[in-house]
């Protein structure tokens, strides 16, 4: 027990040493200005695809297309409001990170924040666009990754940015608190060097990139995922290996991959087929897949199983950012955007809870498995969609099963056992020591 | 402390108006998947009597085309004492609906004869299934035919696990054969009773007698119509049985019979009837 005490604390430690380091703590600075930004996305998110949506759970379960009025105007509005603030989160983050390093070394950050955004658009260009096929996509723009799945790269090109800003702007910046123009062309001609070459550079970069691959460097992080996990023999541990690296991939700022797989593969439609056929999921040829088993099971209030982290902080967290954050969030999480507590908290780059949002789903697949190789609850047959409540998807997706809602009451009880240590070992920062807990 | 009160009981009323919608949307949305699995293709398969030829069913397929919104193409099948099928008609390309007469080269009466029609269809509706490629369909018989398709339900729709029937309508089928008795006892009936857990327990049924006088349709007696009850009752889901009356009630005018036409619209092909004739069939369900 002692040795997991001081493993604790030595983990709380390196997560305190990292978030001094410079450049961690301009990410980890990023991640917590995004903050109102993401959170009210994920607002915007829950209007949007919960509510105003053909497949939103509130529109299945209160029939709301048939009664309210201009539901597909409503749709259309959200779903720009969602386009503009979520999918283009990714720029703010890139313009952050270079003008939080810059500003610590009293170089110039705002134009070196401006030439970070710039890089990082650039490192997402369209090749397609130069295509002459008649089918070529049309947009500029990989418009894909701009958003919260883009943050990762967009915090690497602020990074570097940064650090060539820090390096070859020779004078230091002196604030003015009225701008004058001649103040203003000094800047430019003492940043003229940063800017182009780190305009150079990460031209270069893309060119070279769009050869390799066409969807930019997030395509490469994402081909990933076509290694071929299915040519290991046992179908868990595909699956555990799958989750495992898209959650390292959230963790890190790549989010998106495969939070939710979706009702669209084989083994998905044969179980419904069967499940149809047989009027239950009892049987169905596919028990066990990555959509029975993490989609319905591991998921609950998104990756990481994170439900389970607000409850964990709600209940025993005396860090008040904490309880600010779990406060504000608890609504968007239980239709499964997590995205206000990856930044938030923050839970990226956080090496204390990447721990547990690694651990959790882990644990509620075996309970999840196990449950379903002893047969104790049908598979998940029938759809679920992705703004589904987590808890409630084993029971809607076996079609009404209350020993599959018990299986997710449970993980989520186990998920929240998993995170609660980690909530524990951060009050003592905030209360100043080690005296009561161990 | 009242506060919090307060909040576990909002907490609770949302929780429950959240679930108890989500659960009945995800029960209907089973249902809507159910029913967009069957196949669009539903015949409607008809079997005459015996000593009657496929196209014993032309006046009623003719009189059900008079008023219905959507014109039914025939099919007409003749399976030979061989088992090789003659096929004459065709199924329209658009028709979802079509009626498909299953006739025999050897059509003739009794016990034996109807054993081997009961195969014989089976082998039609094998041959149909793949061809046509339906999951479910209704089924009608008149006299012998019905009979036929009992024991085709009992002994050999379970050979095409697939398929599924929607609605079964026997008119003046004798499943007590030419006995006036009250007590059924013939071999026919014997082998109908001791099959009869092989219906499909969803079944909805509907079996028509008519009566030119107290005792039967000048054919087939009454009380034979009636010894269905002992096999269907109990076993499907539904068992209905009809009494009609009146003019044009004897054994061989009974298909083409109106108050009958109107039955099958309503009961078989559930068709969206017009009023007076829902109200009329009520009168006659009600009336037995």
């Amino acid at each position: 027990m002692s040795s997991i005490n001081k493993m604790m604390n030595q983990l709380q430690r390196f997560d305190t040493a990292v978030a001094q380091q410079r450049y961690f703590r301009a990410i980890r600075d990023t991640l917590t200005l995004l903050f109102p930004f993401v959170l009210v996305g994920a607002f915007i998110n829950v209007l949007n695809q919960a509510v105003f949506s053909k497949n939103g759970f509130f529109n299945h379960i209160y029939y709301l297309s048939h009664w309210i009025p201009g539901f597909k105007l409503w749709s259309q509005y959200t779903t720009m409001l969602s386009i503009s603030v979520n999918d283009l989160i990714a720029v703010i983050a890139a313009f952050a990170v270079a003008n939080f390093v810059v500003r610590s070394t009293n170089r110039d950050n705002l134009l070196a924040g401006l030439t970070s955004a710039l890089c990082f658009v650039m490192l997402n260009f369209n090749f397609d666009f130069f295509s002459d096929q008649e089918d070529a996509n049309g947009s500029q723009f990989l418009e894909g990754n701009l958003g919260s799945q883009g943050i990762f790269l967009a915090i690497l090109v602020g990074l570097l940015t940064g650090w060539i800003f820090s390096k070859l702007a020779f004078k230091p910046h002196d604030h003015q608190l009225i701008e004058s123009r001649t103040h203003l062309l000094q800047r430019a001609k003492n940043n003229m060097l940063p800017i182009i070459l780190s305009l150079l550079i990460f031209s270069a970069i893309g060119f070279g990139i769009s050869f390799v691959s066409p969807m930019g460097l997030n395509g490469i992080f994402y081909a990933a995922f076509k290694l071929p996990f299915n040519k290991i023999s046992h179908i868990m541990i595909t699956i555990f290996l799958a989750t495992l690296l898209s959650n390292l991939f959230w963790l890190i700022g790549i989010i998106g991959p495969i939070s939710f797989s979706g009702n669209g593969s084989v083994s998905t439609v044969q179980n419904l087929q069967y499940a149809i056929q047989h009027g239950s999921a009892w049987g169905a040829p596919n028990p066990i897949t990555i959509h029975t088993v993490y989609d319905a099971f591991a998921n609950v209030g998104g990756p990481g199983m994170t439900l389970a982290l607000i409850i964990a902080i709600l209940w025993q967290s005396r860090n008040q950012d904490f309880r600010l954050v779990a406060k504000t969030s608890w609504l968007p999480a239980i239709f499964n955007f997590n995205q206000p507590l990856l930044v938030g908290l923050p839970i990226l780059y956080s090496p204390l809870l990447a721990v547990p949002f690694l651990l959790a789903p882990m644990a509620s697949m075996v309970i999840t498995w196990v449950a379903l190789k002893l047969s104790w609850m049908p598979p998940v047959a029938y759809p679920i969609y992705r703004t589904m409540p987590g808890f409630l998807m084993g029971w809607l997706g076996t079609g009404g099963d209350w020993r599959a809602l018990l299986v997710s009451v449970i993980n989520l009880a186990v998920a929240t056992a998993i995170y609660l240590p980690f909530i524990l070992i951060n009050n003592r920062i905030v209360t100043g020591g080690a005296d009561h807990e161990a | 402390m009242k506060r919090n009160w307060w909040r576990w009981l909002i907490g609770l009323v949302v929780l429950v108006a959240v679930c108890w919608p989500a659960y009945n949307w995800s029960r209907t949305n089973i249902k809507t998947l159910k029913d967009a699995g069957r196949t669009r293709m539903a015949p409607v398969i008809m079997v005459p009597g015996s000593s009657a030829s496929q196209n014993r069913f032309d006046s009623l397929i003719k009189e059900l085309g008079k008023e219905t919104p959507q014109k039914h193409s025939v099919l007409k099948l003749t399976v030979a004492t061989d088992g090789s099928i003659k096929y004459s008609g065709s199924i329209k390309r658009n028709d979802y609906e079509p009626f498909i007469v299953v006739g025999f080269e050897n059509n003739k009466d009794g016990k034996a004869n109807i054993d081997k029609q009961a195969v014989w269809l089976n082998t039609a509706f094998k041959a149909l299934v793949k061809t046509y490629r339906f999951n479910h369909f209704r089924a009608m018989g008149h006299s012998n035919g019905g009979l036929i398709w009992t024991l085709f339900l009992e002994r050999y729709l379970k050979e095409s696990p697939k398929v599924t029937i929607d609605r079964f309508m026997t008119i003046a089928s004798p499943y007590n054969m030419e006995s006036t008795s009250s007590t059924p006892t013939t071999s026919m009936y014997k082998e109908l009773y001791k099959y009869r857990d092989g219906l499909p327990s969803s079944l909805t049924m509907y079996s028509i007698a008519g009566t030119e006088n107290y005792t039967s349709d000048g054919t087939v007696p009454y009380n034979s119509v009636n010894a269905g009850k002992y096999i269907f009752q109990n076993q499907v889901k539904h068992f209905t049985e009809v009494t009609v009356t009146g003019a044009n009630t004897t054994h061989s005018d009974l298909p083409q019979n109106k108050q009958i036409v109107a039955l099958i619209r309503q009961y078989l092909l559930e068709e969206n009837v017009p009023n007076k004739i829902r109200k009329q069939n009520q009168r006659r369900l009600q009336g037995q």
